[in-house]
């Protein structure tokens, strides 16, 4: 591993109106990494992932990835964010699209590949998350977790260095929980890539990190190796979270 | 009050030619409408504020002042500062510009009512401002603005026999032409009221099965 993290968060402040949501927010990441955000529902795990995608704009600090700033917008912040997917909780397919035109469009426009190079690629990303049968289908016409697998490989199309998920599960019917896990938890084992995964699914989080950062209140309370938090986390909050999120 | 059939059969010829110059000003006027709304809702929305200030005024000036005294403005006025079309040319330019600003709005409404996810989507994938108004935005705001274009068509086609007041023959043109000629009126003027009904009508009705087939699931 490089000495130099991949993506540095640096004393990050975000507020929305009084309600002040990170505040010296501080995280290294390496390459390669993959972190499981924890945290209470509005420690700000989402704005974190939020910040980093360029969604919001933050009011403080810094966010790097590979030593480019984002606090200000350049060419080479925009560079740097390609290279970040992002899978969203609702999927947030296009719904007039087909499945193939969902995972060419930002191939074909951004990266300039030609039809046949995208549906290449599409296709092979497609037969990776199980739905190669389904490229002609729209996004109503297929299950929550089918689109949601849909929703990844269109993410993964740009080949991204970083993928971003957030609660990717948590909108779905508990028996397609699986399937998408299951494409999660390949990516993370096989891909290399930088992911930083956003879950309330403990068992999830422990198999698929490296690391675990459990958040509250707009900070890190404690992180460190997953066996380490669920065993025998040492900050009292983590334990209280994770208590009370086994005990549902 | 006597219906002469045969003299309403004789008139029709005259007046369809005139249906042709209202399909023409309908279609044309809508047309530009279409256009212009568009414009209009985009550069309030994403031009720079002096022209965001210059549609919202645009707007108001417009909706707020009747038809036919735009259409006389155009006509009459606008030549005096040297800027004149021919008299079909002014019809289609005042229903594509008084259409225009009532399109925006639903255009405007459209467009809102895109889920914020789609931009947010577009914008993780990095899609440029322009590529996703195009592919992402725009498709789905459209759609179920459809069915709302098909009543503009229709209330427009209504309007035209304004167009009659600054000499374009149209079909309401025909009719007074035929109407002046001979002195008699009852014919000319039940068979253009036919002809509108028989045309609105069922464009009504097409219109409720687009409403059907594009509404908002
Ligand atoms: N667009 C917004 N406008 C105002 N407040 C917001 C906005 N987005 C988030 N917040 C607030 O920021 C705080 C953190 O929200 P965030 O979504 O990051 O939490 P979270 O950790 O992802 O929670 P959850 O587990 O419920 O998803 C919450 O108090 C939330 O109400
Ligand atoms: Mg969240």
């Amino acid at each position: 591993m490089s000495t130099e993290p991949l993506i540095r968060f640096r004393g990050l402040r975000k507020a929305f109106g009084a309600n002040v949501v990170l505040e010296d927010f501080n995280m290294d990441i390496a390459d390669g990494e993959r972190i499981a955000l924890i945290g209470p529902s509005g420690s700000g795990k989402t704005t974190v992932l939020r910040l980093l995608m360029g969604l919001d704009t933050f009011d403080g600090g810094e966010i790097e990835v590979g030593g480019v700033p984002l606090s200000r917008p350049s060419e080479q912040a925009k560079l740097a964010r390609r290279q970040i997917g992002m899978v969203f909780q609702h999927f947030n397919l296009f719904p007039h699209m087909t499945v193939m035109a969902n995972v060419t469009e930002a191939p074909r426009r951004v990266l300039g590949l030609s039809n046949a190079e995208a549906q290449a690629r599409a296709t092979g990303l497609l037969r990776m998350v199980g739905l190669e049968a389904k490229l002609n289908a729209l996004p109503r016409q297929l299950s929550g977790g089918q689109q949601q697998r849909v929703a990844i490989a269109r993410a993964l199309a740009m080949r991204p260095r970083i993928m971003l998920f957030d609660e990717v599960t948590s909108a779905l019917d508990p028996e397609l929980v699986g399937e998408v896990l299951r494409v999660v938890r390949q990516l993370a084992r096989e891909s290399g890539m930088t992911m930083l995964i956003v879950t309330h699914e403990m068992s999830f989080a422990r198999d698929v990190s490296d690391r675990v950062v459990f958040m509250e209140r707009g900070r890190v309370a404690e992180q460190g190796p997953p066996d380490m938090i669920f065993r025998n986390p040492s900050n009292e909050r983590t334990r209280a979270f994770l208590q009370a999120i086994l005990e549902r | 009050m006597p219906f002469d059939l045969a003299f309403a059969w004789s008139i029709l010829p005259d007046l369809l030619r005139g249906a042709i110059v209202t399909a023409e000003a309908t279609f044309g006027g809508m047309a530009l409408a279409m256009l212009g709304g568009l414009l209009l809702a985009l550069g309030r929305r994403i031009g720079p504020p002096p022209v965001a200030g210059f549609v919202r005024g645009y707007i108001s000036l417009v909706r707020n002042t009747p038809l036919l005294v735009q259409l006389y403005f155009i006509f009459y006025v606008l030549p005096l500062a040297g800027l004149s079309f021919n008299a079909l040319g002014t019809g289609i330019v005042t229903l594509g510009l008084h259409y225009s600003a009532f399109l925006a709005e639903v255009y405007r409404a459209g467009i809102d009512a895109v889920p914020h996810g789609q931009w947010e989507a577009a914008q993780a994938l990095s899609l440029s401002r322009r590529d996703t108004w195009r592919d992402i935005i725009l498709p789905q705001a459209i759609r179920p603005m459809v069915p709302v274009f098909g009543n503009f068509l229709i209330g427009m086609f209504k309007d035209t026999p304004l167009l009659a007041t600054i000499t374009i023959p149209e079909m309401f043109g025909a009719a007074e032409q035929i109407a002046g000629d001979t002195y008699r009126y009852n014919e000319p003027y039940t068979l253009v009221g036919l002809i509108f009904l028989l045309i609105s009508y069922p464009a009504a009705l097409g219109v409720r099965g687009l409403e059907r087939r594009f509404g908002v699931h």
